[in-house]
């Protein structure tokens, strides 16, 4: 229990830093949203006359940037770059931080099994996140409740909400496993950013090109926005292939921390 | 010399992660593309007759998309953001990792100007962003000549490159700038961090809207597009000029701040 408010101590700062600005983001592009539908619908007219094949093929999902939510799932995928970045910071830094600043043998030598302190550190983080998921989902549902006309669709702005969190936990899970996996990580960011993106790289591809490969090897495609709209539910494979990956990742963190050196001063 | 062989060493495995990274990127991308090449002639076609804004709308202005040239296109927008990461983390972390590292007592007191010891790490950022454009070059002529069908594109990658290797410029010098003005090396990774987010958040929202575009001197993504160097072969002097000041007020700004600086022991 001390490990855990410890670790919320330290890192509260920092995930209200990185809520703000995705609050921040969401804010700044709505604003951009009215004039944008506008030239949008003119567009989408002519286009929706085209196959779906043609479509996809032409690079264009199924976001229709003249609705809200569409626009709102367009913005979706730079909330989860950003916030996956956060995850993974948090994933990497968690458990290496006690070595990057000498602490690890005050730590270590407590009378606490290890188990327990990955147990902690790891609660730490889902509160973070848990906590971070709550208050954007309810700041962006206040933000883009107001650009609508009539109802909005409650159920699929949720859905849209809720892959953050699972993005998250996958990012957040890949950096712990990092984090006991490499020896020493001197700094946490430059990891984080290099990961986050290259997977994030790897879905722009995967838009571009739509080939259902390269889905299964970014977190990103698991939860594609425009099919959440469309179907409003997520791929259940995909889903459960999340799950799985997370659930390896950790049982390894766990397992490797068990047996992990821990450099002395 | 012993301070530069001592980064160039240090910073040479994450060095190998990234080139590794970009040639494996490179290369399945190319390989994606000579699928994508077969089923788009009749997709390009209809394109083309699309008015010019609706082009630009999805990030194409004039270019061909089933062209090895406008694929090739695509993807340096993915290798900017890449370079971008590398460099911009590079030069903050190898100007301020010395107090980190508690090594910062062991060098500062050697027989070594401080402006001596900036220029040694200038250095190793610079030949390190060097290798990583080096890589990113002759990879793409390496895999883009053996899926090209068509007339050779070797001289417009070279002076895609050339731009590429102006943009890594600017962020390392930002990145250096940053690590010597903060003088702890987690804060400094956290602003740079948001920069470089920003920066490209800027350039998709140019993207989007167009009637930001005077944004567009906050965002080195966008100094040079890729489709106008394809066209013109030239790169905007105006630009290019920004991007001279950037670089040499940043690499001014460490030398200054480092001068200065108060050593944390």
């Amino acid at each position: 229990m001390n490990i855990f408010s410890q670790e919320l101590k330290m890192s509260a700062a920092s995930m209200i830093y990185w809520t703000a600005s995705i609050v921040l983001f969401v804010l700044l592009f709505m604003f951009m949203y009215p004039p944008i539908s506008k030239d949008v619908q003119v567009i989408e007219s002519i286009l929706s006359n085209f196959p779906p094949e043609l479509r996809r093929a032409l690079g264009m999902t199924t976001l229709d940037l003249s609705q809200v939510l569409g626009f709102y799932g367009f913005l979706f995928i730079y909330i989860l770059l950003i916030g996956s970045v956060y995850a993974m910071k948090s994933g990497i830094s968690v458990l290496s931080e006690e070595i990057r600043s000498k602490t690890a043998d005050f730590l270590l030598v407590k009378p606490v099994p290890r188990t327990r302190i990955v147990s902690a550190k790891i609660l730490s983080i889902l509160s973070n996140l848990i906590v971070q998921n709550l208050l954007f989902m309810f700041i962006s549902y206040i933000i883009i409740s107001s650009y609508v006309n009539g109802s909005l669709d409650t159920r699929t702005f949720i859905l849209i909400n809720l892959s953050l969190f699972q993005v998250q936990l996958f990012f957040a899970a890949v950096g712990l496993f990092l984090s006991v996996l490499i020896k020493k990580i001197k700094t946490v960011l430059p990891v984080s950013l290099g990961v986050v993106f290259a997977f994030f790289v790897i879905q722009m591809i995967n838009q571009s090109l739509n080939d259902p490969k390269l889905a299964y090897i970014t977190p990103f495609a698991y939860f594609d926005v425009s099919k959440i709209i469309q179907n409003v539910g997520y791929d259940t494979s995909f889903l459960i292939i999340n799950i799985i990956i997370i659930f390896i990742l950790t049982a390894l963190t766990y397992i490797i921390y068990q047996k992990k050196d821990i450099p002395s001063l | 010399m012993n301070i530069l062989k001592r980064e160039l060493n240090s910073n040479l495995k994450s060095l190998m992660i990234w080139s590794g990274s970009m040639i494996f990127l490179i290369y399945a991308g190319m390989l994606k593309y000579s699928g994508f090449a077969k089923a788009g002639t009749s997709v390009n076609e209809l394109f083309n007759q699309f008015p010019p804004a609706v082009r630009s709308m999805f990030g194409l202005g004039e270019l061909d998309i089933t062209s090895i040239l406008g694929f090739y296109a695509v993807f340096y927008l993915y290798f900017m953001v890449l370079a971008g990461v590398h460099a911009i983390m590079l030069g903050t972390v190898i100007i301020s990792k010395e107090e980190r590292d508690k090594t910062a007592d062991f060098l500062f007191v050697k027989p070594v100007r401080r402006s001596k010891i900036v220029s040694s790490k200038l250095l190793a950022t610079l030949l390190n962003i060097i290798v990583f454009n080096l890589v990113t070059l002759l990879a793409s002529i390496i895999f883009v000549n053996m899926y090209n069908t068509g007339q050779p594109i070797t001289d417009k990658i070279l002076e895609l490159m050339l731009s590429l290797f102006i943009i890594q410029l600017i962020f390392a010098a930002i990145g250096a700038g940053i690590g010597a003005v903060i003088n702890d090396v987690k804060r400094a990774a956290s602003i740079s961090t948001a920069i470089l987010l920003s920066t490209f958040i800027i350039s998709v929202a140019i993207d989007l809207y167009k009637k930001i575009d005077f944004l567009i001197y906050l965002t080195p993504f966008k100094y040079f597009p890729a489709a106008d160097i394809i066209k013109t072969s030239t790169y905007s002097p105006s630009f290019l000029l920004l991007s001279f000041i950037l670089i040499i007020s940043f690499i001014a700004i460490t030398y200054l701040f480092m001068e200065k600086r108060d050593i944390n022991i």
